[in-house]
């Protein structure tokens, strides 16, 4: 009778520590898995955000470098502005001048001084035409500078635009 | 021969219980041993998601100290032309103030005629300059602009 509760005993203890190391081996396994798929989801996000910060990064520094630009366009802008309303400024004054000297030339009665006036008043004519060439080149200058700001000005908005996207 | 055969115990009847014991011992092992490499795998993806987490912060901080380098110089070189632009700028104004001056001559009545001639020639070389300076500022400028920025600062040189 012994013999066989002993060898059931065994088998009893054999089948229970079998089970455990089965059961054992099972969390294992499953906690093999759950750490691969949790590094995995860890190193994607992590890549990303790496991706995501550095790309921020890139596109906060362009926008101030894009800003600069955009300020010595307008830098340049503001000048030729400045200038242009002078120079209009300097064709009126010499436009009154001119008038005068025709008025001058109308009422003057000597021949000495109408040649001497004609003299003033080709001179304020010939003054005038490089005014103008002047101001033609300032005018084209404007022109460009404003084409050349709205276009820093929209770089600087699409950069702005895309760091809107990404936060 | 045949009475020795047939008096020997089959071998099955004798040892398929110490078999039965012998492979159960076995699959233990094997259970645990696996276990063991299971859990010996665990550890080593840990320790490889660590390497690789460091890694990828690694090679972010790489990124942003490049792009930091990227950024200083750019400023740089936009800083050093807007300064050479302000510097151009000022000689255009003493230009300006050349044909403000010149102007003002013109209805100066004290000024002698033989001067006054010289206006529309003086008036055209400072037009002269101004254009030069101009056309200069808007080199000055287009090479602020053609190297993009972006390109540089997003993409890397």
């Amino acid at each position: 009778m012994l013999p066989w509760i002993i060898g059931a005993a065994v088998v009893g203890v054999g089948a229970y520590l079998l089970e455990d190391s089965k059961s054992e081996n099972r969390s294992a396994r499953r906690e093999y898995n759950n750490e691969v798929a949790q590094s995995k989801s860890t190193l994607q996000s992590s890549f990303y955000n790496a991706q995501r910060k550095d790309r921020l990064d890139k596109l906060f520094k362009a926008k101030r470098a894009k800003r600069k630009i955009a300020d010595a366009i307008y830098s340049e802008l503001k000048n030729s502005r400045h200038h242009y309303s002078k120079v209009n400024a300097q064709l009126k004054a010499s436009k009154y001048t001119l008038d005068t000297l025709f008025h001058q030339k109308k009422y003057a009665d000597k021949a000495d001084m109408k040649r001497s006036i004609q003299q003033n008043i080709t001179i304020v004519v010939h003054t005038r035409k490089e005014l103008f060439k002047v101001k033609d080149g300032i005018s084209s200058n404007l022109n460009h500078l404003k084409v050349q700001l709205k276009e820093a000005n929209m770089a600087t908005v699409q950069i702005q635009e895309s760091i809107n996207h990404e936060t | 021969m045949m009475t020795i055969q047939s008096n020997l115990p089959t071998i099955s009847k004798v040892y398929a219980p110490l078999d039965i014991v012998g492979k159960t011992v076995g699959r233990y092992f094997d259970y645990k041993r696996e276990t063991a490499m299971i859990e010996h795998e665990t550890i080593k993806v840990k320790q490889q998601t660590k390497i690789l987490l460091a890694e990828i912060e690694r090679r972010l901080q790489l990124s942003l100290d490049e792009n930091k380098k990227n950024f200083k110089q750019e400023m740089y070189r936009l800083k050093t032309i807007a300064k050479s632009l302000k510097k151009d700028s000022k000689h255009r104004d003493y230009h300006y103030k050349q044909i403000e001056e010149l102007t003002k001559m013109l209805s100066n009545p004290e000024i002698p005629l033989s001067i006054k001639e010289t206006i529309p020639t003086l008036m055209a070389i400072a037009h002269q300059s101004i254009d030069k300076e101009n056309h200069l500022a808007m080199q000055k400028l287009d090479l602020m602009r053609h190297v993009p920025s972006n390109q540089i600062l997003l993409e890397g040189k």
